[in-house]
């Protein structure tokens, strides 16, 4: 067929126009280019896609940066690291540029905390990758609580040289994949091994003895001023010991009372101590006992006493009277260069010890004790069945586990080889026990097998986890038993083995452990207080706040209280120092008691206690944004992003101008779109407690030490990012605890953390969600809570 | 009638408004009552004491302590000086150990400080026989040109005469100008002038023959033979007596310099965790640059110190750091007293620092080792300084 070519002819101008045409159906309906972000959320795309990908593309690649491309696999650590420069880019303002269209700020935090969020989450989610063992390092406290729950040891792991300080994350300082073992831990951990088996080793049991100690003779009294004291304990060895002293506590004129604490000189700190207020005719006898560490101890009028300024030193006094001699004669009656002792009305002008004798009974060896020992070392140096038998005995317990007969041959070969080195049994059977002490199985938990990736773990190692978690130590017997029985996996017995730990006097070791990482209490005194502007900040008041924090957690979990208290109560847990401090009623007990609050005296909950109030501080003014950084990460469970590199810091207020606050300086959070993009989210949670000063006071007015005109009154109202308004911290406190829902979910993911030795990832949050439904039908108890962590799937698995 | 019921009760009235009103007249800062020695932490009245005068024959500078002896044959008067006890010399402010022996001093004595009853010790037969020796504690102790200068009087060289007697001595003539004064000579006198008398003018030692009669001298005496008074110095015109007057000045600044200002305690306020504010008035009749020089300062020492001005071992070591926190002008101080009172902060609250006690302080000036002796060493030295020791 011939076809005519003049129907199929086209002019040229009709065939421009066809392949224009042509070309725009082309790209019009070609399908769209695929952006490596699609993966993210829809208005973080819309973002990249409106205020970036225009210069960082295919075509364009300013900066040499191609952001097309960038998936969002945030478990790829050179992604994420990327991804993270593109947050910091948009929060300093660097980018877009200043001629390019400007997000608003709404824009820039919800880019910023979405990319945040994802990229911490890759952080855990790479931290959490795990292969089929899994082997978490003891910290140096459950190492030191180990060695004594097995061989009735006391081990002081913070003696100077003696372990290395263990990391923290965020105040934890149990997280499996920062506690590296390097070789100083090796090293460590062999000389601790050979000095516990040798104080465990019943040939060398020390001789209790009771010593009563009179200051130069019977019928005289040792008076100590503070910072003073009488050295007057010296102990051989460590132990458990009874250390009683006969005294009289004097309290200032203004009514200060004295601490009495027995000071350790080696580490120069105090281990014990208590507030003491008696008269001087009636003296009383108090009584420290527990696990001492060998050294000589001062018995001290514990007290910061004072460097000043310009090098002045404030020296107290200490010396001896007769018994029958009254403090007030010494009035005047020494000339002298120290501090006087009494005023013209005869009272004593500082808090005053007068000691009588001190009486020192041990080291005790405790029936508990020697049964821990027992059967460590074999009776007959010749059978090697019994060798056999109490080498498998003892690192089964040591171990956690049951101990293959492999493993145990290979210690009888040590000994045996030690022996033909010519070295005594005892001495090379000692050297395998500390082997065993010095095993990689001893000193990290471990879970999973080599031979499968199990999901769920065995007996030992929940009850490893579980005593790890409420008990900071190895399991005991009954623990043990129940796991070799196989049943420790049934949920009935496992919530009766529970119940049965938590009734434990070793709950306490969590009590302390749990809130100190949780709330950070280590921040607290990091920064010590200007002693010019804060004269009565010291080591007592320092550990009484800390006291306060984790007495009121033992409080709370001891009544079961709701989580609600944590943020708003009527009560607190107070001594002397403390109520002193607050400018509340002193109890009239030595020690730490309950004490109802009375609305009008601001405080109640943890938000205002002295500890959490000043752990934020410099050491010489309070920081709201850190406060609100604190409150964020602690109680709400978020992170907030670190500021961007290069930040002024707020400049001190020059003498020539008008006094301000530090919440006026800081306006530029709220003006400046970078800066209140996060700050609109931080801000309000710290500037709630503008009414506590940087040692956790109550004021009215801020008091700035340069400038001119009266002290500013601080402001200490604000807008949460949800938009409601509070004005002042009972307000606050009671928007947030209305919201407990989301505290408990906070508070669950941390105990989570701290139970499993890990951060929670997204994997995580079903599990978490089952715990919260838990704990919400229980009104989110405390102890109820961590009761459902134990028991839940969660604790349950890898 | 009505008339003289009207003036009667006018003259009760008055009567009863001037025993309400005069004791409140009194300076509350000064004990009237002068038949007692002042108490500790009071100035006493202008009127108390008695005068006395005579040769310095003793002196203990160390305790500021001395004795005068007004005769040849009359028994040493022991006395100790008042801790804001002023001693002049040359017109100028001075310390015992500025007086040379046997210089005629007039001095004002009082009984004895509260506490002080047993340290200058006294017999009762002196007691019975010179009653006034139980005045023995001194505000004011003066040379002659420093007693007759302040009070406005001068001498006019009436010229020479021989005396006469066993002991013929060379006599300077003179005549008092300006008003009469309590213990001073009050009519014509002569005083033995020989080859040791130093005659001032202008800066200069010269001899007698400068001497004219109508000039209006100032002298300094000493004992002379038969109970006379002997010229020791003569200043003939101002510019002389001012030179020894600026000498005299800038040795005492040295020593208050180097011993600190002396002053004693008002007010305690103890702080329970240590330290605390003590108030100071500091003692009078010092040179006022030393008044300024603590004035200027903001950051100070202050020691504790005896009745006798002495400091505890070596003082700066054993000062408080101190801070001056107030200042305050005391209008018509008391005798004894400066017009000058602090409020410090101290660091440490030393055992001494109570109310009426001494203390020194120390200004912006440098510190110097002293001699070991000025201090109290020991309780031994702090009870051996309690009491006079009477050679």
């Amino acid at each position: 067929m011939i076809i005519d070519r003049k129907e199929f002819s086209f002019s040229i101008h009709e065939s421009s126009w066809i392949l224009f045409i042509i070309t725009i159906l082309t790209i019009g309906f070609s399908p769209s280019k695929v952006l490596g972000f699609e993966g993210l959320d829809k208005t973080s795309q819309n973002f990249l896609k409106s205020y970036c990908i225009r210069c960082h593309n295919e075509s364009k690649q300013k900066g040499n940066f191609r952001l097309d491309t960038l998936e969002v696999d945030f478990t790829n650590p050179i992604i994420a690291q990327k991804w993270d420069e593109v947050v910091f880019r948009i929060n300093a303002g660097e980018m877009p540029p200043e001629d390019e269209k400007q997000p608003s700020a709404t824009e820039i935090g919800n880019l910023a905390d979405n990319l945040v969020e994802k990229i911490r989450d890759g952080a855990a989610a790479r931290m959490a990758k795990r292969g089929k063992i899994q082997q978490y390092r003891l910290s140096r406290k459950e190492y030191a609580h180990t060695v004594y729950d097995l061989l009735g040891v006391v081990f002081d792991v913070e003696a100077p040289g003696a372990f290395n300080e263990d990391p923290r994350w965020h105040g934890f300082e149990r997280i499996g994949s920062l506690l590296s073992t390097a070789p100083s831990h090796i090293d460590r951990y062999l000389r601790a091994a050979d000095r516990v088996i040798e104080l465990a080793s019943l040939d060398n049991e020390p001789t209790s003895r009771k010593d009563r100690k009179y200051p130069d003779e019977e019928g005289k009294r040792y008076y100590a001023q503070l910072g003073e004291g009488w050295d007057a304990v010296s102990l051989k060895s460590p132990g458990h010991y009874r250390i009683k002293i006969r005294l009289s506590g004097l309290p200032a004129f203004t009514g200060r009372i004295p601490r009495v604490s027995l000071w350790h000189h080696q580490y120069k700190r105090s281990v014990v101590g208590m507030d003491i207020s008696t008269t001087e005719d009636q003296p009383e006898t108090i009584l420290f006992e527990g696990l001492f560490n060998a050294g000589s101890y001062k018995i001290l009028n514990n007290a910061q006493t004072k460097k000043h300024a310009n090098g002045g030193v404030i020296r107290f006094r200490q010396g001896i009277i007769d018994a029958g001699q009254k403090l007030a004669s010494l009035k005047g009656g020494f000339r002298s260069d120290k501090t006087k002792i009494v005023d013209e009305q005869g009272v004593p002008v500082v808090p005053t010890l007068l000691m009588d004798w001190v009486e020192v009974e041990g080291p005790i060896t405790t029936e508990a004790t020697r049964k821990k020992r027992f059967g460590i070392l074999p009776n007959n140096e010749e059978d090697i069945e019994e060798i056999s038998e109490c080498l498998q005995r003892f690192a089964e317990r040591a171990l956690r586990r049951p101990v293959m007969d492999s493993e145990i041959e290979r210690y009888i070969e040590f000994i045996n080889h030690e022996k033909e080195a010519g070295v005594d049994f005892r001495s090379a059977y000692k050297s395998a026990l500390s082997g065993i002490l010095v095993s990689r199985n001893f000193f990290n938990i471990e879970e999973g097998s080599p031979n499968e990736n199990r999901t769920l773990l065995n007996n030992f190692e929940l009850a490893s986890r579980l005593s790890y978690f409420l008990w900071s130590s190895m399991p005991d017997e009954q623990l043990f038993a129940t796991a070799r029985s196989g049943k420790l996996n049934d949920p009935k017995m496992l919530s009766k083995e529970i119940k049965r730990m938590i009734a434990d006097p070793k709950i306490d070791r969590f009590l302390d452990s749990f809130p100190r990482q949780w709330l950070q209490l280590h921040r607290v005194g990091m920064f010590q207080p200007d002693p010019n502007l804060y004269p009565e900040y010291g080591p007592w008041l320092e550990e009484s706040m800390i006291l306060e924090t984790t007495k009121y957690f033992s409080e709370m979990f001891h009544k079961n209280l709701s989580i609600r208290e944590f943020i708003d109560s009527d009560w607190t847990m107070l001594n002397s120092k403390l109520a002193t401090h607050y400018g509340l009623k002193k109890p009239n007990n030595s020690g730490f008691t309950r004490v109802k609050l009375k609305p009008e005296s601001g405080r109640g909950g943890l938000l205002t206690h002295a500890s959490i109030l000043s752990l934020t501080s410099d050491g010489t003014r309070h920081r709201p944004v850190h406060r609100g950084a604190w409150l964020s990460e602690v109680i709400l469970g978020h992170i907030p992003p670190p500021p961007p590199p290069n930040v002024d810091p707020l400049e001190p207020v020059k003498t020539n101008q008008p006094k301000t606050t530090i919440r006026s300086q800081l306006e530029a959070h709220t003006t400046d779109a970078n800066c209140a993009s996060c700050h609109s989210k931080i801000d309000p949670l710290g500037l709630a407690f503008e009414n506590f000063d940087a040692i956790g006071r109550w004021r009215l007015r801020e008091r700035i030490e340069a400038g001119t005109g009266e002290n500013p009154l601080v402001d200490a109202s604000g807008t949460l990012p949800d938009g409601k308004v509070f004005d002042g911290p009972e307000q606050f406190k009671k928007l947030l605890a209305g919201n407990d829902k989301k505290l408990a979910e906070a508070f669950i993911e941390n105990l989570s953390g701290y139970a499993l030795r890990r951060l929670m990832t997204v994997d995580d949050k079903p599990y978490i969600k089952k715990i919260l439904e838990t704990s919400a039908s229980k009104d989110y108890q405390l102890k109820s809570i961590l009761q459902s962590v134990a028991e839940s799937e969660l604790f349950r698995r890898r | 009638m009505k008339q003289d019921l009207f003036q009667v009760a006018t003259i009760i009235f008055s009567g009863i408004i001037f025993l309400v009103v005069y004791p409140f007249e009194v300076n509350a800062e000064t004990d009237v009552n002068t038949e007692k020695g002042p108490r500790a932490g009071v100035f006493p009245s202008k009127e108390s004491g008695i005068h006395v005068h005579g040769d310095l024959v003793i002196s203990d500078s160390v305790n500021r302590r001395g004795a005068l002896r007004e005769k040849r044959s009359t028994p040493r008067h022991y006395f100790a000086m008042l801790p804001y006890g002023m001693v002049w010399h040359h017109g100028a402010p001075a310390d015992i150990r500025d007086l040379p022996p046997d210089i005629h001093m007039h001095g004002r004595f009082l009984l004895p400080m509260e506490g002080e009853e047993k340290t200058i010790p006294l017999t009762d037969k002196l007691i019975k026989d010179h009653e006034n020796h139980r005045y023995n504690h001194a505000i004011l102790l003066e040379d002659d040109v420093s007693f007759y200068s302040r009070q406005g009087r001068s001498w006019k060289v009436l010229g020479f005469e021989q005396g006469g007697g066993p002991a013929p001595r060379l006599k300077l003539s003179v005549e008092p100008v300006g008003p009469e004064i309590e213990g001073g000579i009050n009519k014509a006198a002569l005083f033995d002038i020989d080859d040791s008398t130093r005659i001032w003018q202008k800066r200069q030692l010269v001899s007698r023959q400068a001497i004219r009669p109508g000039q209006l001298v100032q002298v300094n005496l000493t004992w002379g033979p038969f109970d006379s008074l002997a010229a020791t110095d003569v200043w003939l015109d101002e510019d002389s007596l001012g030179a020894s007057r600026e000498i005299q000045r800038n040795r005492h600044l040295k020593l208050i310099r180097s011993r600190f200002l002396p002053g004693w305690i008002d007010a305690v306020k103890n702080y329970d965790s240590g330290g605390g504010e003590v108030t100071v008035t500091f003692f009078g009749g010092m040179d006022s640059s030393l008044y300024s020089d603590i004035r200027k300062s903001q950051k100070v020492k202050i020691c504790n110190a005896e009745n006798t001005l002495r400091t505890w071992n070596y003082h700066q070591e054993h000062a408080s750091h101190a801070t001056i926190i107030e200042k305050k002008d005391i209008k018509n101080p008391p005798l004894g007293s400066s017009d000058l009172q602090v409020k410090l902060k101290v660091v440490r609250m030393v055992d001494g620092f109570r109310p009426g006690r001494i203390v020194r302080v120390k200004g912006p000036w440098t510190y110097v080792l002293l001699p070991w002796d000025e201090h109290i060493n020991s309780e031994e030295a702090y009870e051996r300084s309690k009491k006079m020791i009477l050679p």
